[in-house]
């Protein structure tokens, strides 16, 4: 007996295909406009010119769990920044570390006692945003800034990030990380591409463009009263940062992009890690988009253009398992002797599956922003950022699985997973 | 059997071709070296000069100068193919024939004491004057530092910075690229082109006292009562959603943002920052204790005080009479083009990222 | 007089701009861009237009090219297999003769479905076992492969009369795509590539390069498809469509892209 396949089956396969298809060429025009805006359009960096003022009152929050490898290079760089003394302070966490993080703290308290001042934690919901809500319902500065550990930022950074609060519509202020552990592995030059053109052309056009760049977390700073006013820090997110990131932006505050404010991170050096990592992001921006993707269509407050990338970028860690679902439709199809699409059509479609690569940063994206940081050679690089993208794919499309089944479903409690370090003398270059 | 190895040699090579600057690049890693972030802050308006000062000191130890008893003028090389001229105190530059006629210098030009120097030439290096300068008019420099007071006469150029350790006095009509700064104070001559300047004092186109600013009589201020059309963005900022003006002598006590045109009346007292979507307004007499920020244009009234900084992504209109910052708390403005009226006065940094003009002719409030 | 002005717009420019060993001071990286000149929206103009005009001209030499290689090989591989012609129409009217060879491709009997199951299976816990770590991509890799195989087994073992693909239509449905792939490079580098600010003779170059790059590859590709499928069946074939298809032919562009960008300007 011949098997056919039932019409309606067919016809469903060629709908996703179709509707993947879609979507994946309205998220490469988007990131194409991205960087065109990048290379030739109006460069938008108000408030960088501002440097000397009257400086609001200024407190980094550095939450630290088994952090003693590095933090007494952050702390004793955040201790050495150029800003008022008298409106500056710098709050370490240590969040039941199990090392000598506490020591180390103490250590550095002990060298800067007019602006370090160090807590420890050791009862209540652990992890960072359990910390950054203790510790900013306490406060009356008009700033939080929060750096990671791990980081370790230069002397003027403090003010870069600082000044944009001078503009009563500015929520947050997200800085440029740039990896330092690049030459490691195969690995972490490849996060070194993804991250340069997340932040040099993504960031930075959104900025332009005004659109939402988005609060990343570290490197960045948030106004107080502006928290206070959307509810503080959640501590049921995976991804507090992008959902403070909605929250300022549905009830009328800016989150703007400093390019020009960089500073060091360390990216993961083992693909493990990097899944981790991925999956974690994955799951909390998408936990945003189911929370806020309603509020944002409806929201009156910002441009209709502005609305759409907003929406866009709610939706940017379900692409993978659509592209995923599209490229099984696709083979099954084949499979069944059916045309997937024509010819062009089909090209087009892993054109732009190629554009989704890694975390979602098309190859021209990642080739403008190594022209402008002038670094060209690591482009080379670029093909092989296809084990990357298919590493993202699969875990991104686990971490929506888990979403939905361990978290909504059956109601699992969130885990805090702390991204390791390898940095073994605590110091970046 | 031989063609069957060949084939699937060729096909290796051929499929792998593609792939081996990849692949070079991966396991030889020529550029794998993280991207240098610059810890301290070469954005400091005088980072030029500060790192030039350091080269002359390095220079003057190298060469064993003891700057209180220099040795006579003498030539030699700074760095690798820069030639520099030594000039003990009171000596001035004598130029050859050759530079007399081309009307240019290349040379980096070395003083100990104070400096007079010829005007109407170019000087493509650097210029260090331990003292006193005297830049003459129509001149055209590439950078100066100067270890007390610097006069530049009119139609001089600056092309790259420019910094003294006293005052600075620039003439008519001169075009002043890059960063200016000075210790204590600036005074730019009317018709003068800008960009960036930094000096606890600012004076335009005149020495004279600021003529309205701190010293002016303003009515009691009422407080304002918040619209209907507003909202309380947060507990100190009240947001509103279209165009705003406030009538003459109103009194605001929080952060006020306006989506369009904010346009204040005279002698309105603020005591918050200020933002404007398209364009802000501030009428004459005004006092504003925090800051301006608009992507449109920002027009400052005749004889406002403004402590905050004031930022516009397209131009800034400061009338004559207005004070923006004081000594003791210097600001920032900032926008592509700023244009200053006679007699205002500016503390901190002004920086007009495309061209700043000091007016003559008192500038004018546009209405809303 | 305008001379004099003129000269002295210059001098001002490298006094400003130049340092002393007569480089440009470049902005710092995060506030540059590229300046949108003539030849920003010239290069990629000519280029098009050359490229498309170029193309239309050799698209038949490309073919032709491919037929000569398939003939060659086969001949020296001592194949039973002769070369089919088909026209294809890419876009609208355009219409090429792809020479096709033409080979029986055998579909998988039950043994070779269960040895292919088998080899899956341990490919799979070989790469659970052991790719880990810096591996770990790889082992992804031929988790897809034996998934994509596992699948075609199903199909081949419930419904093997739904896969009516056969060796020559899998051929040249290949080559059209790759095909449709260089009919593409230009319009893809004008907003990739183009745009950066090297010399047209570079953009030239590059562009050239690229098309011949992926040209130079698909007969080999395709050969290799040929030599496979024609000893191992038609059991092979969607595991070749996917990892070695289409997406091959991209990431040899994507590539040679990345070459041609990493040029110094």
């Amino acid at each position: 007996m011949n098997y056919v396949a039932p019409d309606w089956f067919i016809v469903g396969l060629k709908v996703v295909v179709y509707a993947v298809l879609v979507l994946m060429v309205i998220y490469t025009l988007r990131h194409m406009l991205f960087t065109l805006n990048r290379l030739f359009g109006r460069q938008r960096h108000p408030y960088l010119d501002i440097d000397t003022a009257d400086w609001p009152q200024v407190t980094v929050v550095v939450p630290a769990h088994n952090e003693a490898a590095v933090i007494a290079n952050a702390l004793d760089a955040l201790a050495d920044v150029d800003y008022p003394v008298e409106r500056y302070e710098v709050v370490a966490v240590d969040d039941r570390s199990s090392d000598e993080t506490w020591a180390v703290m103490q250590a550095c308290s002990d060298r800067h006692p007019e602006v370090l001042r160090i807590l420890r934690r050791t009862e209540g919901m652990p992890g960072k945003a359990a910390v950054l809500k203790e510790v900013s319902e306490a406060l009356d500065s008009d700033i939080l800034i929060v750096f990671d550990a791990d980081y370790v930022p230069g002397r003027g950074l403090i003010k870069q990030i600082a000044a944009p609060f001078f503009d009563a519509e500015i929520g947050a202020v997200m800085g440029r990380v740039v990896p330092h552990n690049t030459a490691s592995n195969l690995l972490t030059r490849l996060l070194d591409l993804e991250r340069a053109g997340g932040y040099q052309v993504d960031q930075q056009a959104r900025m332009n463009l005004r659109l939402l760049p988005q609060y990343g977390g570290s490197v960045g700073g948030v106004r107080l009263s502006a928290l206070r006013a959307v509810g503080g820090w959640r501590v049921d997110v995976y991804a507090e940062d992008t959902d403070l990131t909605y929250r300022l932006m549905l009830a009328g505050f800016k989150t703007v992009y400093e390019n020009r404010c960089e500073c060091y991170e360390e990216v993961p050096e083992v693909w493990q890690e990097r899944n981790r990592q991925i999956m974690r992001w994955a799951k909390g921006h998408n936990q945003v988009a189911l929370r806020h993707l309603g509020s944002t269509l409806r929201t009156s407050g910002i441009g209709a253009f502005a609305r759409l990338d907003a929406v866009l970028l709610l939706g940017v860690y379900l692409l993978a398992p659509l592209l995923l679902l599209g490229f099984l439709c696709g083979f099954i199809l084949f499979l069944l002797g059916q045309p997937v699409l024509a010819g062009s059509a089909l090209v087009v479609f892993g054109l732009v599956s190629f554009s989704a690569l890694g975390n979602y940063a098309a190859f021209f994206e990642i080739a403008a922003a190594l022209h402008l940081d002038g670094s060209r050679k690591r482009l080379r690089l670029l093909p092989l950022n296809f084990l990357n993208f298919l590493v993202s794919l699969i875990n991104i499309t686990r971490a929506c699985g888990s979403l939905l089944f361990d978290d909504t479903l059956r109601g699992k409690q969130l885990r805090w997973d702390k991204t390791a370090r390898y940095r073994a003398n605590g110091k970046p270059p | 059997m031989m063609w069957l190895a060949v084939f699937w040699l060729l096909v290796l090579v051929v499929c792998t071709a593609p792939f081996v600057p990849a692949l070079h690049e991966w396991l030889i890693g020529s550029d794998a070296e993280p991207l240098v972030v610059v810890r301290e802050q070469e954005t400091n308006i005088r980072h030029f000069a500060h790192s030039f000062f350091d080269q002359i000191q390095a220079f003057f130890e190298r060469e064993g100068i003891d700057t209180l008893a220099p040795p006579a003028d003498y030539e030699g090389e700074f760095r690798p193919g820069q030639g520099f001229l030594f000039l003990s105190p009171d000596s001035r530059p004598q130029w050859s024939d050759e530079i007399r006629r081309t009307r240019l210098v290349n040379t980096l030009l070395i003083a100990s004491g104070d400096l007079m120097i010829e005007g109407g030439y170019v000087y493509e290096q650097e210029i260090y004057c331990g003292g006193q300068l005297y830049g003459g008019a129509h001149s055209t420099f590439r950078a100066v530092y100067a270890g007390t007071d610097l006069v530049l006469g009119q139609n001089c150029t600056v092309a790259r910075w420019l910094h003294s350790q006293g005052h600075v006095h620039i003439g008519r009509d001169c075009t002043v690229y890059g960063r200016i700064s000075s210790t204590s104070s600036i005074t730019l001559g009317a018709g003068t082109r800008f960009q960036r300047l930094n000096a606890e004092v600012m004076r335009f186109a005149s020495d004279a006292a600021v003529a309205g600013g701190l010293g002016m009589r303003r009515p009691k201020p009422i407080l304002w009562p918040m619209p209907d059309q507003a909202r309380q963005l947060d507990e100190h900022t009240v947001l509103c959603s279209g165009d705003l003006k406030l009538y003459t002598a109103t009194r605001v006590d929080s952060h006020l943002i306006a989506h369009g045109t904010l346009e204040l009346g005279t002698s309105c007292e603020m005591n918050g920052n200020l933002k404007a979507g398209t364009r802000l307004v501030i009428g004459a007499g005004c006092v504003v204790r925090g800051a301006l920020v608009c992507p449109g244009p920002i027009v400052i009234g005749p004889g406002c005080l403004v402590k905050g900084p004031v930022v516009s992504e397209t131009e800034i209109s400061i009338a004559a009479g207005s004070v923006i910052g004081t000594p003791g708390l210097t600001t920032t403005v900032t926008a592509p083009r700023v244009r200053v009226a006679s007699g205002s006065q500016i503390s901190g940094t002004l920086w007009a990222t495309v061209e700043g003009v000091v007016d003559a002719s008192p500038t004018r409030v546009s209405p809303a | 007089m305008a001379r004099t002005m003129g000269s002295r717009w210059r001098l001002l420019e490298r006094l400003r701009y130049q340092s002393h060993s007569g480089r440009v001071i470049r902005r710092h990286r995060a506030l540059h861009r590229l300046e949108f000149r003539r030849a920003s929206l010239l290069h990629p103009l000519i280029l098009l237009v050359g490229s498309y005009g170029l193309l239309l001209v050799t698209a038949g030499l490309i073919t032709d090219l491919w037929a000569w290689e398939f003939g060659f090989w086969l001949t020296r591989l001592e194949l039973p297999a002769g070369l089919e012609t088909q026209t294809r129409a890419l876009f609208g009217p355009l219409a090429y003769r792809l020479s096709i060879p033409r080979l029986v491709a055998t579909l998988p009997d039950v043994d070779t479905l269960r040895l292919c199951v088998a080899v899956c299976a341990l490919l799979m816990l070989l790469a659970f076992m052991t790719m880990r770590g810096r591996m770990l991509p790889l082992g992804y890799l031929l988790w897809g492969a034996c998934l994509v195989q596992l699948m075609s087994v199903g199909v081949f073992w419930f419904a093997p009369e739904a896969f009516n693909h056969t060796l020559a239509s899998h051929i040249a449905n290949g080559l059209e795509y790759a095909l449709v792939l260089v009919f593409f490079v230009p319009l893809l580098l004008s907003f990739s590539f183009y745009v950066f600010e090297y010399s047209l003779l570079k953009k030239a170059i590059g562009t050239a390069l690229i098309m011949l790059g992926i040209v130079l590859v698909v007969p080999y590709q395709y050969l290799a498809h040929v030599m496979i499928i024609h000893a191992g069946g038609l059991v092979l074939m969607p595991v070749l469509y996917v990892l070695f298809g289409l997406l091959f032919d991209i990431a040899v562009f994507i590539a040679l892209y990345a070459w041609a960008v990493s040029w110094e300007s």
